[in-house]
């Protein structure tokens, strides 16, 4: 799901590290969050900042472009999936 | 001004840190470098960090290790720790940082220089590379409180290329700040601080704790009435920060594939692309934060880390926000010890994580928090430098001006905390 690989020499190495960490993350099953609800962030301002819904056009396409790996005009290219 | 990597600069190299972005030149500037730019300011380059702001001693950058100026057998801390070691070293007269879980704040203590992450929301987050979307910020270094309060004003406002940037206005926050010798002998007469008891006692160096105490020692003779308040829930701040930080991280840098930016692995089918492409991309301690977080929000396990980290989230909030009801401003040590040596923590993630307790629950809050230079631990050994120590001045709610102008004062009048690294 993360689209990671790692050697085998990663694993060996990384493995006790974040078994480590797993655990520690396991203080928050001791925290009492009976009928709390989850703060999905800050929440400090009453409402959303919405903008009017009209599309705007970026003006600087072509160094946009100019950053993509391979290009076939305005397409991106990658390689199939197989 | 220097720029934090992580902030996208039009016709510059903006790599975050991070081999995935090598070479990338973005076509905009991000929000706060559009409006240090309308406000005059030049861009003298871009400050190093760790990859993906993921770190706290710039030892993960991808590209370089940054030195402490005032010893350079010291990190400058992290992520920010280009930009304070650049304010620090006179190679820019204020810098840019970000500030996840203390970002901007520790590596201002490391290098003893002024740090401020504002509220969240106070300054855009357009353009800067995200890390942990509902904690990042964006904020000014700088060597005097008032340089960091006008860098401040110029960045701050609402944006609407933000969802979540705030409507609040931001007023000039270096307005009001007075000379030291206009000011009265008890400046700070009727102001109440609390010291957060969790961050006082034996996981505090003690050359750390001995700069805080004097320091809370002046801000009394200064005539704040300085308390203490217990929040219980502060050490359990800590790993519900990394839960929560290395789950948004998993989803942001999902975008790191080779598609339409950054160096692109060569392959013959698409999964070996990407595979390819975030091996080499991404480092050790980026990829295991992302594997972390793609484990913590994965069906089976959502609830038990990513949704209770969350819950304990919302106690801090709680517990932080009864705190200010009841006092004006809090204060701790910006971190638990002074700049690490370059080695010393960088092979012990848990470790680390450790040294931003102090630090991390302002971002679950999202509440503002200033780190002025409050004095120095005394050398370890013979021939080692002295290295600076930062006091954290904690706000409420859209309340930087206040929390700015009590840390101007105590700056003005601490000259037990002035000084500057060896040449």
């Amino acid at each position: 799901m993360a689209q990671i690989s790692v050697t085998d020499e990663e694993v060996r190495e990384w493995g006790p590290k974040l078994e480590q960490i797993v655990d520690w993350f396991d203080q928050l099953q001791a925290v009492d969050v009976e009928g709390v609800p989850p703060a999905t962030r800050a929440d400090l301002t009453e409402e959303n900042l919405l903008r009017p819904d009209m599309p705007r056009t970026f003006d600087n396409r072509e160094d946009m472009m100019a950053e993509v790996p391979d290009r076939e005009g305005p397409f991106v290219k990658v390689p199939k999936i197989s | 001004m220097g720029i934090k990597d992580t902030l996208c600069t039009a016709g510059l190299a903006t790599t975050a840190g991070a081999s995935a972005l090598r070479g990338y030149v973005p076509p905009y500037d991000a929000a706060a470098v559009a409006r240090l730019r309308r406000a005059g300011a030049l861009v003298l380059g871009k400050c190093n960090c760790d990859a993906f702001a993921m770190g706290s001693t710039t030892e993960a950058s991808d590209y370089q290790v940054t030195r402490n100026p005032w010893d350079p057998r010291c990190v400058p801390g992290g992520s920010s720790g280009g930009s304070a070691a650049a304010v620090a070293a006179g190679q820019c007269v204020a810098a840019l940082g970000s500030d996840t879980g203390g970002s901007i704040r520790q590596p201002a203590h490391f290098c003893g220089v002024v740090g401020i992450k504002p509220t969240y929301g106070r300054v855009s987050r357009a353009g800067l590379v995200a890390y942990g979307s509902s904690l990042d910020c964006v904020g000014p270094l700088a060597r005097s409180v008032e340089d960091a309060a006008l860098v401040l004003s110029a960045i701050s406002g609402a944006d609407e290329a933000d969802a979540t940037s705030a409507r609040q206005p931001a007023p000039d926050f270096a307005a009001g700040l007075q000379p030291v010798r206009e000011l009265s002998d008890r400046p700070l007469a009727g102001r109440r601080l609390a010291v957060v008891a969790e961050t006082r006692g034996a996981g505090v160096a003690p050359g750390v704790s001995g700069a805080v105490d004097r320091a809370l020692a002046h801000l009394e003779s200064l005539g704040a009435e300085v308390g203490e308040v217990s929040l219980p829930t502060f050490q359990v701040g800590l790993p519900a920060y990394y839960v929560i930080a290395t789950s948004e991280a998993s989803a942001n840098l999902a975008r790191f594939d080779g598609v339409r930016y950054g160096p692109r692995h060569e392959a013959g089918d698409l999964r070996a692309m990407y595979a390819g492409t975030r091996h080499a991309g991404l480092g050790p301690e980026v990829k295991r934060r992302v594997l972390m977080g793609t484990y913590a929000l994965s069906a089976g396990y959502y609830d038990a880390y990513y949704k209770r980290a969350q819950q304990v989230r919302t106690l801090v909030q709680r517990e932080l926000n009864a705190a200010l009801d009841e006092w004006d401003l809090l204060l701790s040590p910006a971190a638990p010890t002074t700049a690490y040596r370059i080695g010393q923590v960088c092979d012990d993630p848990l470790e680390m994580y450790q040294g931003d307790l102090m630090t991390v629950n302002l971002n679950l809050a999202g509440l503002p928090a200033i780190t002025v230079p409050c004095g120095f631990e005394e050398p370890r050994d013979d021939g080692a430098a002295r290295l600076p120590v930062g006091l954290q001045i904690i706000g409420r709610a859209f309340g930087e001006a206040d929390m700015i102008g009590v840390a101007h004062v105590f700056e003005q009048t601490a000259d037990f905390a002035w000084g500057s690294p060896p040449e």
